[in-house]
């Protein structure tokens, strides 16, 4: 896999309603998640990639080819960037049916290999079908075989699953999970649910105000999106699919201890991960019976951290991941907590999404 | 009855043609008025709306001074061997520019109504703009772009100043059916004929507008992705 900068944004200005993008990225043939919260900046930053938008100050080249360089008067029409991208809405053409719109995107005849793609899509009984009638996760799903038909160098996907339902979600989560690291090309994924960004990138990359804050691979950006944003933190913990019950309830390990997750979409045996919000958990220095909290694992205070109005982040050891909560300051005091201190991490079962 | 055949015939083909005519000016205008900024774009829009509020007999006479024997246009068409004065071309030419405005007007609003979001979608799947007009704002004008021919060839069918002024009203040259009610009205005993006529006229324009309106509707359905 090639792994050197494929798209690189250089000293990129742009000024939108409310913030002032100001970018210098690199990406390369990895899936990134674009996170952070609405109108930071995440779509402006893909249609400076597909030519939509120019920026007023800046360089963005992909390899050997300057898409765009305001010093030099070199602008490069998104027609001719070869770029495929899904939009938040599937914006299909109304008066085509499902075969044409794909068909747009590309001038040859369809391919066995292509003809294989629109089939694990799924949408193979919808080709000659007016798009007026698909549902809002087949629609998308037309839409992006437009996308990848045309073998773009380049996939934005700007939250592309924003307007579906849940149902439609999963299946397309899925295909992501299996389809997006075989492309080998530069795949952008903007969206602003990092369970999301989970499953389907390597890399995060969080905005927040127009800036990137952080750029790396998932658990380290994870791990630092606390610091990022105090009122985010959030922790990620991994294991194994040991049990499905028939109750949808899944039991996964965690080192020698165990939790119980929403069983939907695990496989028995497969990797696990779950995102911990810091102000979902709940601590307790010993095992209460009782409760509507279905998970109770044993861990080390390894660190406590003043944060602002009265909080504080607790930093603990769960088998050796980390993982953070977030209590009031009085609590600490009333609990008598301390560094070492071995104690028991709560979290309900629907507070984390498995996966 | 054959002349009243005749003058039918008459004003349906100098109906049609001016309203061809003016069809790639009325897409033109509609079409740059819709999606380009530009200087002076009020001033365009103004000037092709004249011939809307303008006196029709001055827009026979502006036809007459460019188009007649002695205007450079109507000199310049002249080597081609087309002929605007006192023919039913010129009837015809009077027809399409009193049509034009009302042509521009709708399909400058069919034009407006192309989502902005299907173009981007289009330009970033390596479509140009001429591509993109033929498969996204011509199908989503469609239903505006008829309309507005319809509208066009309802003002034609009943054009009256404009025509008198530039072509006179010769019989079976350039007398349409509203200027052969005209001319019948001044002959005695013609009662008839003006009867069938003015019935002729309503029914063509009855038929026209809620002709048009089906047809608008049809291709509505179509283009939304309602039909079948």
């Amino acid at each position: 896999m090639n792994s050197s900068p494929q798209i690189i944004l250089q000293g990129i200005k742009l000024k939108r309603k409310g913030f002032m993008l100001d970018v210098n990225c690199q990406f390369n043939n990895k899936i990134t998640a674009l996170i952070g919260e609405n109108g930071c900046g995440k779509t402006s930053l893909l249609r400076l990639i597909a030519g939509l938008e120019k920026p007023e100050t800046g360089k963005i080249s992909q390899s050997e080819q300057v898409f765009c360089d305001i010093k030099k008067r070199a602008f490069i029409k998104a027609k001719y960037r070869n770029i495929g991208m899904v939009f938040q809405t599937p914006r299909l053409l109304p008066h085509l049916n499902v075969l044409k719109n794909i068909s747009l995107s590309f001038s040859q005849k369809i391919s066995i290999e292509q003809m294989g793609m629109i089939e694990n899509l799924g949408i193979t009984h919808l080709l000659d079908k007016p798009v007026g009638g698909l549902s809002g996760g087949e629609a998308q799903r037309v839409a992006l075989a437009r996308a990848m038909i045309r073998n773009c160098s380049i996939l934005l996907l700007d939250e592309p699953l924003s307007a579906i339902d849940v149902s439609g979600k999963e299946g397309l989560l899925d295909y992501f999970t299996k389809v997006l690291p075989l492309l080998n090309i530069p795949v952008i994924y903007v969206t602003h649910s990092l369970e999301e960004a989970g499953r389907v990138a390597s890399d995060f990359m969080l905005m927040h105000n127009g800036k990137i804050i952080l750029h790396g691979d998932a658990p380290t950006v994870l791990s630092q999106y606390g610091k990022a944003r105090h009122d985010g933190i959030v922790s990620k913990l991994s294991g194994n699919v040991m049990k499905l019950g028939s109750d949808k309830i899944a039991t996964m390990s965690i080192g020698k201890q165990q939790a119980q997750v929403m069983g939907m979409g695990l496989k028995i045996g497969a990797k696990c991960s779950l995102n911990l919000w810091a102000r979902d958990i709940i601590l307790a220095s010993q095992i209460v019976k009782n409760i509507s909290a279905r998970n109770a694992l044993s861990g080390k205070i390894v660190n406590i951290k003043n944060l602002a109005n009265g909080q504080v982040e607790v930093v603990l050891d769960i088998e050796g991941q980390q993982v953070s909560a977030i209590i009031m300051a009085r609590t600490i005091k009333e609990m008598e907590l301390v560094i070492g201190q071995e104690i028991f991490v709560l979290f309900k079962t629907l507070a984390v999404q498995p996966y | 009855m054959a002349d009243v055949y005749d003058i039918v015939l008459l004003t349906l083909k100098v109906g049609f043609v001016g309203v061809l005519g003016a069809l790639p000016f009325a897409l033109l205008f509609g079409y740059i008025l819709a999606r380009w900024d530009f200087w002076g774009k009020a001033i365009l829009s103004a000037i092709i709306m004249l011939p809307l509020v303008m006196p029709p007999v001055v827009t026979g006479l502006i036809l007459l001074d460019l188009f007649g024997p002695n205007g450079i246009l109507g000199q310049f068409f002249a080597q081609f061997g087309i002929i605007f004065a006192f023919r039913w071309t010129g009837a015809a030419l009077a027809a399409g520019l009193v049509a034009l405005p009302l042509m521009v007007r709708p399909i400058r609003q069919g034009f407006e109504a192309v989502d902005d979001e299907l173009y981007e979608a289009l330009s970033v799947m390596g479509q140009g703009r001429w591509k993109i007009f033929i498969l996204l704002d011509l199908p989503t004008a469609l239903p505006a772009i008829l309309a507005g021919i319809i509208l066009g060839f309802a003002k034609a069918l009943g054009e009256f100043g404009a025509t008198i002024t530039f072509v006179a009203s010769i019989p079976n040259e350039t007398q349409t059916l509203s200027l052969a009610v005209f001319s019948a009205l001044q002959q005695p005993d013609s009662a008839l004929k003006v009867l069938i006529l003015v019935s002729l006229s309503i029914a063509l324009s009855v038929i026209s507008v809620v002709g048009s309106e089906l047809l608008v509707q049809k291709i509505s359905d179509k283009i939304k992705g309602r039909g079948k």
